[in-house]
């Protein structure tokens, strides 16, 4: 009963297309989007003097490109109470402009010194990525723990500076 | 040769029906007589013939009907896949066995079957292709029918293959589906999830499959990170950040067993480099960094589609510290 043509049919069974393609990871910087986010929390919950709350809310990027676009795209143009922020990818750091804050990468581990001479008296939050960086007079220090991207704190650096450390800030910084 | 021997052992048995069983199934070879030329008045005499006690309990007149609804299901459904004549076939052709039980017709009733297992096959890969939220399950009812049947004529072991086929295209279309809105849909990226572990089961060296799990895992990480912004608390930060390196704990073994099958590929040195960065892992990420540089100067990676099928949000990687 079954003729050839058919069994040529059921020979050619079983060719089924069925396939799956491969996915791509994303690319994104997923530690520079979590820091751009707490370097906005830091900017939004401490407390400036009265004197630094005009005009611009001024954070300076010096050495992480990526954590600079992130930081511009995602929140360039938000407000910090009521000033706008403006965000700056800095080259060097200079004593002719005051910053609220200035990131300091561990790739410029070895500017900090020169950094911290250059806002000597001024209320500028220096925030960085790199063990040590409180003795060196960051204020917060960015910390990998457990995986997670955490901060410990140097409060006195603050303090000097004139700059009050928000509630929750405090809350959640690891003990050095 | 072997097509040839086959031919005439069909003749044969052919000739053996029609001389010897034309007394025991008359309505059968009435059937098989007519079906050529007038398919719906041969499908009537064999319904009639399968319901006389005699022709009932006689294997070829089961075959015989079984054949004829699936040339139904073929040449008057066009193979449709809603079908019910495709069902029916199936049930002759299980009958037929049980009445056969030293395989006299093991071997015509293996082609009806496969004929229908690929039918099967066939409605199973058009729903993966045609695969949305309105259709979600109809490629599993596909492919049961599909398993069902095959393993009337083969084994669990030679389905193997197109199980983990199956699967890892179940996966993809769910993960398709999840791409289309990453952060409502989040549902089917689980969904596709399951169904490359179960390929993975079947399999556990099968390195697509390992590699895509990591990758879904991890590229919902990134995907709930992207919901961070402006209105995000810093306690959210915290909550998001402890869900996001769990995903990226979850992709980390399957990118590295991915990479041990596959050494030479470049897509999962990369894929290491970032999940052990998004791990904050510096020594690791520093390494797979190294490598990735090292064998594209040696050019000591296999190419394959991927390089040439970029995800769209694709950026460059300025990252510094």
């Amino acid at each position: 009963m079954p003729k050839l043509s058919t069994i040529c049919l059921f020979l050619l069974c079983l060719s089924g297309r069925i396939s799956a393609q491969q996915q791509q990871p994303s690319e994104d910087d997923t530690r520079a989007m979590i820091k751009a986010n707490f370097l906005y929390q830091f900017a939004s919950s401490n407390e400036w003097p009265a004197d630094s709350k005009k005009g611009k809310f001024t954070i300076g990027i010096y050495g992480n490109s990526s954590l600079y676009e992130q930081l511009a795209s995602r929140y360039g143009s938000k407000p910090v109470g009521s000033q706008t922020l403006e965000i700056v990818e800095l080259k060097e750091v200079t004593d002719d402009r005051v910053f609220h804050i200035i990131y300091v990468d561990r790739s410029k581990k070895n500017e900090m010194p020169e950094v911290i001479q250059k806002i000597k008296g001024k209320s500028t939050l220096i925030i960085t990525h790199f063990d040590g960086a409180l003795a060196l007079g960051s204020a917060i220090n960015f910390r990998e723990v457990n995986s997670n991207i955490r901060y410990e704190l140097n409060k006195k650096a603050a303090d000097d500076r004139r700059i009050n450390l928000g509630t929750k800030i405090l809350q959640w910084a690891v003990v050095q | 040769m072997k097509l040839k021997i086959t031919f005439i052992a069909l003749a044969f048995l052919a000739l053996v029906v029609n001389t010897f069983a034309q007394r025991d199934i008359p309505l059968t070879v009435e059937a098989i007589e007519l079906w050529e030329t007038d398919i719906e008045g041969a499908r009537k005499l064999i319904d009639r013939a399968v319901e006389t006690e005699q022709e009932s309990k006689h294997p070829y007149a089961w075959y015989t009907r079984g054949y004829i609804y699936k040339e139904i299901f073929k040449q008057v459904d066009m193979a449709d896949k809603n079908s019910i004549n495709r069902d029916i076939a199936v049930e002759c052709i299980e009958r037929c066995i049980s009445l056969d039980p030293i395989g006299v017709y093991a071997e015509q009733c293996e082609l009806v079957l496969e004929y229908i297992a690929n039918s099967y096959w066939q409605h199973t890969s058009e729903a993966i292709e045609l695969f949305s939220t309105h259709n979600s399950r109809e490629p599993e009812m596909f492919y049961a029918g599909f398993k069902r049947i095959f393993l009337l004529f083969r084994t669990e072991a030679e389905l193997r293959d197109k199980q983990i086929a199956f699967y890892k295209a179940l996966a993809q279309a769910h993960a398709n589906i999840y791409l289309q809105d990453v952060y409502d849909n989040v549902v089917f990226i689980n969904q596709a999830i399951g169904y490359y572990i179960k390929a993975l089961e079947q399999d556990s060296l099968d390195y697509e499959a390992n590699y895509n799990v990591a990758t879904a895992y991890y590229n919902q990480g990134v995907h709930i990170l992207r919901t961070i912004g402006p209105q995000t608390t810093i306690d959210d930060l915290i909550i998001i950040q402890d869900q996001c390196v769990q995903l990226f704990t979850d992709a980390l073994p399957y990118m590295l067993k991915a990479h041990g099958q596959r050494p030479d590929r470049q897509e999962t040195l990369k894929g290491l480099y970032i999940i052990y960065r998004a791990l904050s892992d510096d020594a690791q990420q520093f390494f797979y960094k190294e490598e990735l540089e090292r064998m594209s100067r040696e050019g000591l990676f296999v190419p394959n589609k991927m390089d040439q099928n970029k995800s769209p949000d694709k950026k460059e990687d300025k990252r510094e510290d």
